[in-house]
């Protein structure tokens, strides 16, 4: 039997806490280190125009997808509800406010964190592991420069278009369900929607995105460019990208969500 | 004599190995050094010293006078212009076609114009024979038109020092040969230092002005290929004859064991 002794076990904690700590810190560093560069990315903009097509233009049919299901739920989970007290004709308020404040940003970043930041961790972690970012750093380019920099700013232009569309087709399909299923009219729907739909929200939306977008970009290169030990080291990161991903997105929703309350 | 490179005393301890431990090699200019030894030892812990990749625990690795161990960014940066690295891999950037790859390190630092860059690019992708396949990607070529790619990369910025990390291994034995033919060759024409680090002693028989043999952190002998295959250590005698018995191995299994 292994007895684990409790200095061992409060050991482990600090080692835990150590390295998480050092994570946020090195992407915290990475961030501002890649941001310093900005001024040069107009030399970058076919690499940029090479990961908006792989980052957005690529993930626009999943995230589409996950959209439209989003507002149908919505619509129907609610409209059920609103049914019995026979104000049904409001699920076009609850979505369009659900999809613009919420639901569309977040999914949204779900989507690019699974899809986007893992393939940029392991992307990363293979050029780190075959030797290529050791290259890059010997003939003096920084990776911050030449990797970071394309695909942070790729992501930060291609998430607020998807949320917008994200966006609108969740409000789309909310309207199918509200007609076919609880028995709201489209004219209904969507005049219930406009009137809900403020521009503050939007802009908080995209606002939200684009911080998503900030984060998957950085955890997902950083924890790629820190990858190390072959193939396991390579899946590791690619995991890891997700689960702090989605952590992050979901606490820094709140977080600007609260902020939008207070400043309006 | 003049030192490009030198380490004094040089200790590094990675995980619970430490892989160097007390270093001392001098590589003096305009020579080819050739660092033989077993897997695992150290021999591209030593390569990324020099580069500083990675930095010593204590003592010394002095590159063209500077100290690699306490330089800053800046420096480290203007030290590795003057260097070019052949890695085990190829290292090439995989979206980037041969020619793009060659032309990386120009179009990056700046200062060239395209037509500058192509005349060079071309240049160096004739030296290793290479210029046929210059609109490939690297995925579309061979193992060994890959290191040669590589090497086309490494001497782009005509460097005065070259590393090479196992420059033969994973080649059929004639593209070995054509390999370590290609590096002397390269070492004749632009009269660099170069440092190669191989255990495939045929090559180095071949490449080295002077081989040092690396075993349990530290150079156990320095000598000319012709001193060192009639060496009396034991160690040496055991490497260069391939024998599975012996103090290399023994001390090999003690050290991962610790």
């Amino acid at each position: 039997m292994i007895i684990i002794r409790p200095e061992e076990q409060v050991g482990t904690i600090g080692r835990r806490i150590l390295a998480l700590v050092h994570g946020a810190g090195y992407n915290m560093l990475l961030l501002f280190r890649t941001v310093s560069y900005i001024g040069g990315i107009f030399l970058k903009s076919r690499e940029v125009l090479r990961q908006m097509y792989i980052t957005g233009v690529l993930s626009l049919p999943l995230t589409l997808l996950v959209a439209l299901f989003t507002g149908m739920v919505l619509a129907l989970q609610t409209g059920m509800e609103l049914l019995r007290w026979g104000i049904e004709a409001e699920i076009g308020t609850i979505v369009t406010a659900s999809m613009s404040r919420e639901m569309g940003p977040i999914w949204t970043g779900i989507v690019l964190a699974a899809r986007v930041g893992s393939g940029m961790a392991a992307e990363l972690g293979t050029m780190k592991v075959s030797e290529e970012i050791d290259a890059l750093e010997v003939m003096s380019i920084d990776p911050a420069r030449y990797l970071v920099l394309p695909r942070l700013v790729a992501l930060v232009l291609v998430a607020p278009i998807l949320t917008v569309y994200s966006d609108l087709i969740g409000v789309i399909g909310g309207a199918i369900v509200g007609q076919y299923q609880i028995g709201v009219s489209y004219d209904l729907y969507f005049q219930k929607g406009m009137d809900a739909l403020r521009v503050v929200d939007i802009y908080s939306g995209l606002v939200k995105s684009m911080v998503f977008a900030t984060t998957i970009a950085i955890v997902g290169c950083g924890q790629g460019l820190r990858t190390t030990g072959g193939a396991e080291g390579v899946g590791n990161a690619t995991r890891n990208t997700v689960v702090i991903s989605l952590i992050l997105i979901i606490v820094f929703n709140y977080f600007i969500t609260s902020l939008t309350r207070w400043i309006t | 004599m003049d030192n490009v490179i030198e380490f004094i005393n040089v200790r590094k301890r990675l995980g619970p190995r430490q892989v160097l431990d007390g270093m001392d090699l001098r590589i003096r200019r305009g020579e080819t050094m050739v660092i033989i030894g077993r897997s695992g030892i150290g021999k591209s812990v030593t390569l990324k010293h020099i580069v500083g990749l990675m930095r010593p625990d204590s003592g010394e690795v002095i590159v063209d006078g500077i100290d690699v161990g306490a330089a800053n960014h800046a420096t480290l940066l203007r030290l590795r212009s003057k260097m070019g690295v052949l890695f085990q891999s190829g290292a090439l950037i995989h979206w980037l076609t041969v020619a793009d790859n060659v032309a990386l390190p120009l179009r990056e630092l700046g200062g060239y114009t395209e037509k500058q860059i192509e005349a060079i690019v071309l240049e160096k992708l004739d030296l290793v024979d290479m210029r046929a396949s210059a609109q490939l990607t690297p995925d579309k070529i061979s193992g060994g038109m890959q290191k040669r790619a590589a090497l086309a990369r490494a001497i782009v910025r005509d460097p005065e020092i070259i590393l090479y990390d196992e420059p033969t291994a994973g080649l059929d034995p004639v593209l070995a040969n054509i390999t370590t033919e290609l590096i002397t060759g390269i070492q004749k024409r632009l009269g660099v230092t170069s440092l190669v680090v191989t255990h495939d002693m045929q090559s180095a028989y071949v490449m080295a002005d002077r081989i040092a043999m690396l075993h349990a952190g530290r150079v156990i002998q320095v000598g000319t290929p012709q001193e060192i295959r009639h060496s009396t250590d034991v160690a040496v005698r055991q490497f260069i004859e391939g024998r599975t018995v012996g103090l290399l191995t023994d001390d090999m299994e003690a050290a991962w064991r610790k």
